[in-house]
């Protein structure tokens, strides 16, 4: 289990997350949605370390530290891998520093996204290089697996079938935390949503709440951040003074 | 307990220097800067053959084209020839650990990789692919600067002539070197 417990966070005098409290267990697929600012990568950087912060996190009831932080993998937009090593040469990187690292998996996906092994990264298409981010994350042999906006430039076949072979590699008691704004697109693949807002967490509901309140992703987001429908019409009303 | 497949799979592929350098650097152009600024080094420090020579002769007179040692005269103490002929070394020390800082750098270039480094499970691996490559040429400025002090007043004691050596050398040369306004 991955407990945050009242994580606080600042830059400077903007506090960029705001008493976030979570329980991750093990086994979900967690979506982790919010407009841009929202605190979603700070969050993930806490998890990780990356950034001071306010409060504790545990795994297991540890703090994360050299010990545990193998459980946890990281793909992120900014990507992580060194750019100008090859794919194989990651392989052997991550199989020498993870002892979980599965090459079967690893091997599996390349092939699924077809990806060269002997090029170097930098030379990669960005879809490609977030394809081999993703690659890394699930290979590694984490428990838990943050995902932050890992498909920003690819299409939308690949983003699709990708989530079709998450949903059928992953071991029981892997978690997949995933950051993203294609609510639409991953609602029929999470069964967890948590909701962030000015860094502050307002909504932490499961797919299977939703399905039973007959409501989708999207319309339980849109009520939680008050979305206003008639905000486009008023738009366009003071910028040509015409009704929609 | 590995998930991997087979041996010959994971089989590392990778330089054996890999694990000393970070991850996918070009370490030739900085080793190339090593050594030619070293060699820079080394000829700056020949500077001390001119002075020792240059000393030795102001214990000489000549007289009718014979070249004979003044009586009484003494030989410049050690640390004026040396004058700091190993400058140069600790020049390059400095420039080594600047690109010991490039190498923490180079992390956060094209991507954030210094990610993936900070989340290795064994805590020494980070240092180990950052600085030991800076340390090694470190600790190779150090000898070298070591072998010309020692090396240059091993000259400087032969090539002066016996009895003309002045006492306190050592303790001239620190004071020098650490107390010199």
């Amino acid at each position: 289990m991955l407990k945050l417990d009242h994580i606080n966070k600042f830059y400077g005098m903007r506090q960029a997350l705001n008493d976030v409290s979570l329980e991750l267990p093990r086994g979900e697929i967690v979506g982790l949605f919010g407009e841009n600012g929202a605190g979603k990568t700070t969050l993930m950087k806490c998890i990780f370390g990356f950034h001071s912060y306010h409060g504790e996190i545990t795994l297991d009831g540890e703090p994360i530290t050299t010990k545990n932080i193998a459980k946890l993998s990281f793909a992120t937009s900014e990507h992580s891998f060194f750019p100008n090593l090859s794919a194989a040469t990651h392989r052997d990187f991550y199989a020498n520093h993870f002892d979980g690292f599965s090459d079967k998996r690893y091997t599996a996906l390349m092939d699924f996204f077809a990806l060269p092994k002997h090029k170097p990264l930098r030379a990669f298409s960005t879809g490609q290089k977030n394809q081999f981010e993703v690659i890394l994350a699930l290979s590694q042999g984490a428990d838990y697996i943050f995902m932050d906006e890992p498909f920003a430039g690819n299409d939308i076949f690949n983003r699709e079938d990708f989530y079709k072979v998450l949903l059928g590699i992953l071991e029981p008691h892997e978690t997949v935390v995933l950051s993203t704004h294609l609510i639409e697109e991953v609602s029929d693949f999470i069964g967890r949503a948590l909701l962030l807002r000015t860094g502050r967490i307002i909504g932490d509901i499961t797919t299977d709440t939703l399905d039973g309140e007959g409501l989708s992703l999207v319309d339980y987001i849109k009520n939680t951040y008050s979305y206003r429908a008639d905000r486009v019409s008023r738009a366009l009303h003071t910028l040509t003074g015409e009704d929609e | 307990m590995k998930k991997t497949s087979t041996p010959t799979q994971t089989e590392d592929t990778r330089p054996w220097y890999a694990p000393f350098v970070p991850p996918g650097m070009n370490i030739e152009g900085e080793l190339i800067f090593f050594l030619i600024a070293m060699l820079a080094a080394m000829c700056y420090a020949t500077g001390f053959f001119a002075r020792l020579f240059a000393q030795i002769d102001l214990l000489y007179q000549y007289s009718y084209g014979e070249r004979t040692l003044i009586p009484g005269a003494v030989m410049a103490p050690f640390y004026e020839v040396f004058n700091q002929a190993w400058t140069g070394y600790f020049i390059v020390l400095l420039c080594m650990l600047g690109w010991g800082i490039y190498h923490d750098l180079y992390y956060r270039q094209e991507s954030k990789s210094i990610y993936t480094m900070r989340r290795l499970p064994d805590s020494v691996s980070f240092l180990r692919y950052t600085w030991t490559l800076t340390l090694c040429e470190v600790l190779v400025c150090l000898l070298f600067a070591m072998l010309c002090l020692f090396l240059s007043y091993g000259i400087y004691c032969v090539m002066t002539p016996e009895g003309y050596l002045p006492g306190g050398q050592w303790t001239l040369f620190w004071d020098n070197l650490f107390y010199r306004k």
